[in-house]
């Protein structure tokens, strides 16, 4: 599968009000109608989450960021680990979508390694453009939730909002390694907020659990 | 038909009904030393790895205990409540113990706000000291609660 066709794969979450849908992240194709994203982008409820039906067909097409009219398919939440942040959702249409990739797991890469990710940055702002970020990995890490300790990637790059939930590819042979859940952030945050925003989450360490988990809980 | 007593008194883990990555989740806070009640909190606040900043647009926090624990004992303890579902589920128990707990949670995840594989784990150990008290004992027990808690607002 060459990279620009994962246009298909990866889907902006949302939910459906009476304002319209409100975007609330990234999820990914991970099994036959079944996709990842996190558990936090959900909140752990499924009242009205829907996918983003993508308009592009290939990243090189020209995403208009003047068309806020959406098509979408209701999901359902199927799995859901808030220790490890990673949620499975289930699609509610009569047709079936298998993603072109395979999951593999943090372990197969290492500090130094090229990795990509895609994801909707600034859709907290309703922007709603697939974006594609090459960067490295920066450290493998352990980080823990309750005592429950699980394995992640630190990516060299600057995250935002909206892009929690994406999937995190390996080049070299097209595996999803793992899934973007946010950055590092010091104990409790900076304590500021400046237009929505924690100083403190402005960096370059953005944290990716291990794929594996997903594959778990399929 | 069997009694919702009867039911609940049935010598079942209640944990071997929940998917293998949740039951090990589980059962790790369990071997840390936490108890059911303390494991179920800690489940349903748990909000991904510490220290990361997460990066969805509205990043909720998790549903309470406190409102979980209450719609249990309104299935459990009342009469007047869920009771379509009751007269369902105890013509039906015999489905085993995955149907009867996702039952349950789908029962209840529309009135607390959360999807019921969410709320499936923390009912479970609700379930699971409901059998090592009984029934009757831990419904008094609930409505002791309640009662303490009204008089001292």
């Amino acid at each position: 599968m060459l990279l620009q066709y994962v246009a298909g794969s990866v889907f902006a979450v949302g939910r459906v009000t009476p304002n319209g849908v409100n975007l609330l992240g990234t999820a990914f194709l991970v099994a036959k109608n079944k996709l990842a994203t996190t558990k936090h982008v959900t909140g752990g409820s499924d009242s009205n989450l829907v996918i983003i039906i993508p308009k592009i067909q290939s990243l090189y097409d020209y995403q208009d960021t003047t068309d806020s009219k959406v098509s979408f398919i209701n999901v359902k939440i199927s799995e859901i680990d808030p220790f490890k942040d990673i949620c499975i959702l289930t699609l509610e249409h009569k047709g079936e979508i298998s993603p072109p990739y395979v999951l593999s797991s943090t372990d197969s890469i290492h500090p130094g390694s090229p990795v990509v990710t895609f994801g909707f940055p600034h859709a907290d702002h309703g922007r709603l453009v697939l974006t594609q970020q090459d960067t490295n990995v920066g450290a493998k890490v352990l980080i823990e939730s309750s005592g429950i300790k699980s394995k992640h990637i630190v990516l060299n790059t600057l995250a935002r909002p909206g892009q929690s939930g994406g999937p995190v590819f390996n080049p070299s042979n097209m595996s999803v390694v793992g899934m973007l859940v946010g950055a590092y952030i010091p104990q409790g945050g900076s304590g500021v907020i400046i237009a929505g925003i924690d100083p403190a989450s402005l960096h370059q360490t953005t944290h990716v659990i291990s794929a594996e988990y997903i594959k778990e809980m399929l | 038909m069997i009694t919702l007593e009867e039911f609940i008194r049935q010598d079942i883990n209640w944990l071997n009904a929940l998917p293998e990555y949740q039951r090990k989740s589980i059962q790790q806070l369990l071997d840390q030393g936490k108890t059911y009640e303390e494991a179920a909190v800690i489940w349903l606040s748990a909000n991904g790895p510490s220290n990361t900043h997460p990066f969805g647009t509205q990043n909720t926090k998790s549903i309470f205990f406190e409102k979980l624990l209450e719609e249990v004992e309104s299935f459990f303890c009342r009469d007047d409540k869920y009771i379509e579902e009751k007269k369902q589920l105890l013509t039906q128990f015999k489905a085993g113990d995955v149907y009867v707990l996702t039952f349950i949670s789908t029962a209840i995840s529309p009135i607390v706000g959360a999807s019921a594989p969410l709320i499936a784990p923390a009912i479970a150990l609700i379930l699971m000291t409901i059998l090592r008290m009984g029934l009757n004992a831990w419904c008094s027990l609930r409505r002791e609660i309640k009662q303490n808690s009204t008089q001292q607002s």
